[in-house]
């Protein structure tokens, strides 16, 4: 994931490029020695910045905003949203939101096609399907060792014919 | 520049000036100042460029070339202090280096130099230049960090020049206008123990003790003014120049065009809605007016400083906002906002134009 940051942060005028997640957790960064020091404080002031702007607009109906750039004096922050997670851009005084679009557009599309493709990766043959797959490596084990039981006899009972079920 | 090339750009800076002469436009103005600039003779473009600006104060193309000659001199300046201080490094050089990156606002560059500097010879100046560098820090973004730094540099400052006023002339101004009276008192009366019975020390002296009766501390006051964005004093009333007249004519003519739902301009706690109306419009306003004052906020937090525009793109179009220093205007499109609709809006930004009791409340 790094390597699809990296790419964004080598081009002119970027200094800093950073995935975060919609609650301000940093997932990755990329560029500049400086805002990395406090990567953890710019990812969530970022994300509240976006956050409060997606309340502002929703009373008029609006989904959250795909795109978000803050012009400053100082440097332009420019925030990409996914539905995973929000890439975030900081550019220096001379480089404009525009100059970085198709990249950042291009940036978070791989990182949502590799994600993606974890997730449905194709298995080996004889191995358990995808989904199983999927759902097992999704929940974490829980800390005590639990027993899945098969439902109860009544439970698997079908309701006699000409009879609602449940009654 | 070789004795060819200067002599072909007489003939041409000749030619320049009699079409000049003949008929004083803003392009022949520029026409001549480019001339100049391709002579190297930057000090008479830029004089070229005063000339024409007087002529026609509103004209961009002059007024850009005349910041872009200016700051090509700046830089041509700023190289021949680098290599001189490659050579032989001394104080007043590069107090000159980092007074004229300090005055441009490229306070990273002049933190370096300051910070090189002071590595090489823990001079006193460097103390108070850097001082300034967090002081123009401070009132660019005004963030309690950044305040908060200014503070620690100027008492350092201090520290290194105990009989030098203005440090404690800087801190003075820092304290008064953030608005923390009695420390600005107790700084005033240390400038008077410096420089006794100067009269206007003395008035300022008496003017805050009136004040420092209920006056917030310094955390207090600094916190005050990174919450709302504003110095005491800076008040959103005053210095309306434009007229509601010529603002609503441009936010009609904005909205006038076919892929504009919006056009806004917001002043204060009222703004001027054209497209939306009834409930709708005092909506988007409300909007409008809560996300520039979260990412005013959001700016200062983050470091960037003044906001010169806000975009949001999503479903719904995009919707431009161009803060200026006490008003903002604002676009929604349900396309991209395009080049000419931009440069509108940046200039609806600024115009601090009354609203009193026409726009929509919110």
């Amino acid at each position: 994931m790094i390597a699809y940051l990296e790419s964004l942060a080598r081009l002119p005028g970027v200094e800093f490029v950073m995935l975060i997640s919609h609650d301000g957790v940093p997932i990755a960064h990329a560029g500049g020695t400086e805002e990395s020091a406090r990567e953890e404080s710019l990812a969530a002031l970022a994300a509240s910045w976006l956050n409060d702007v997606t309340q502002a607009v929703a009373p008029l109906g609006w989904h959250a905003p795909e795109r978000v750039c803050l012009r400053a004096a100082r440097g332009t922050l420019v925030m990409r949203r996914s539905e995973s997670a929000c890439l975030v851009v900081r550019l220096g005084r001379e480089a404009a939101p525009e100059d970085v679009r198709l990249s950042m557009d291009g940036t978070l599309a791989r990182i949502e096609r590799a994600r993606h493709g974890r997730t449905h990766a194709p298995l080996a043959p004889g191995a358990p399907s995808a989904a199983l797959v999927t759902a097992q490596e999704s929940e974490p084990a829980g800390p005590i060792p639990y027993r899945n039981d098969a439902p109860l006899v009544e439970e698997q009972l079908r309701p006699a014919p000409g009879r609602p079920p449940g009654t | 520049m070789n004795f060819l090339n200067r002599f072909l750009s007489l003939g041409r800076i000749r030619r320049s000036k009699r079409a000049l002469v003949a008929d004083p436009t803003p392009r022949n103005y520029l026409a001549l100042a480019q001339q100049y600039s391709l002579a190297g003779r930057s000090d008479a473009a830029q004089r070229a460029c005063v000339e024409g600006l007087a002529a026609f104060p509103a004209n961009i193309q002059l007024s850009r070339y005349h910041q872009r000659t200016r700051r090509s001199e700046r830089e041509t300046r700023l190289a021949e202090l680098h290599r001189e201080l490659a050579e032989a490094p001394r104080a007043p050089l590069w107090r000159e280096l980092c007074e004229i990156l300090i005055e441009s606002d490229e306070l990273v560059r002049a933190e370096e130099e300051l910070a090189r500097w002071l590595a090489r010879d823990k001079d006193s100046e460097a103390y108070y230049l850097l001082a300034r560098v967090h002081l123009a820090r401070f009132f660019a973004d005004r963030g309690r960090d950044q305040g908060r730094a200014a503070w620690a540099a100027l008492e350092q400052a201090i520290a290194h020049l105990p009989h030098d006023l203005r440090p404690l002339r800087a801190k003075l101004d820092f304290l008064t206008r953030i608005g923390a009276w009695k420390d600005a008192r107790d700084c005033a009366a240390r400038c008077l123990a410096v420089e006794p019975g100067t009269l206007e020390l003395e008035g300022r002296y008496r003017t805050l003790s009136a004040r420092a009766e209920d006056a917030p501390s310094f955390e207090r006051a600094l916190h005050e003014v990174e919450r709302s964005g504003k110095l005491p004093g800076e008040d959103g009333g005053a210095g309306a120049r434009a007229s509601t007249g010529s603002v609503q004519a441009l936010l009609r003519e904005l909205a006038g065009q076919p892929d504009v739902q919006a056009a806004l301009y917001v002043r204060g706690s009222t703004a001027l809605v054209q497209g939306p109306k009834g409930a709708t419009a005092e909506r988007t306003a409300r909007s409008v007016q809560t996300i520039l004052s979260g990412s005013r906020s959001a700016a200062r937090r983050l470091g960037l400083g003044q906001v010169f525009q806000i975009q949001l793109e999503g479903s719904f179009g995009t919707l431009s906002i161009a803060p200026g220093e006490q008003d903002a205007g604002a676009l929604l499109c349900s396309g991209p906002l395009g080049r000419s609709r931009e440069e509108a809006l940046l200039g609806m930004a600024g115009l601090n134009a009354a609203t009193g009791g026409e726009g929509v409340p919110s």
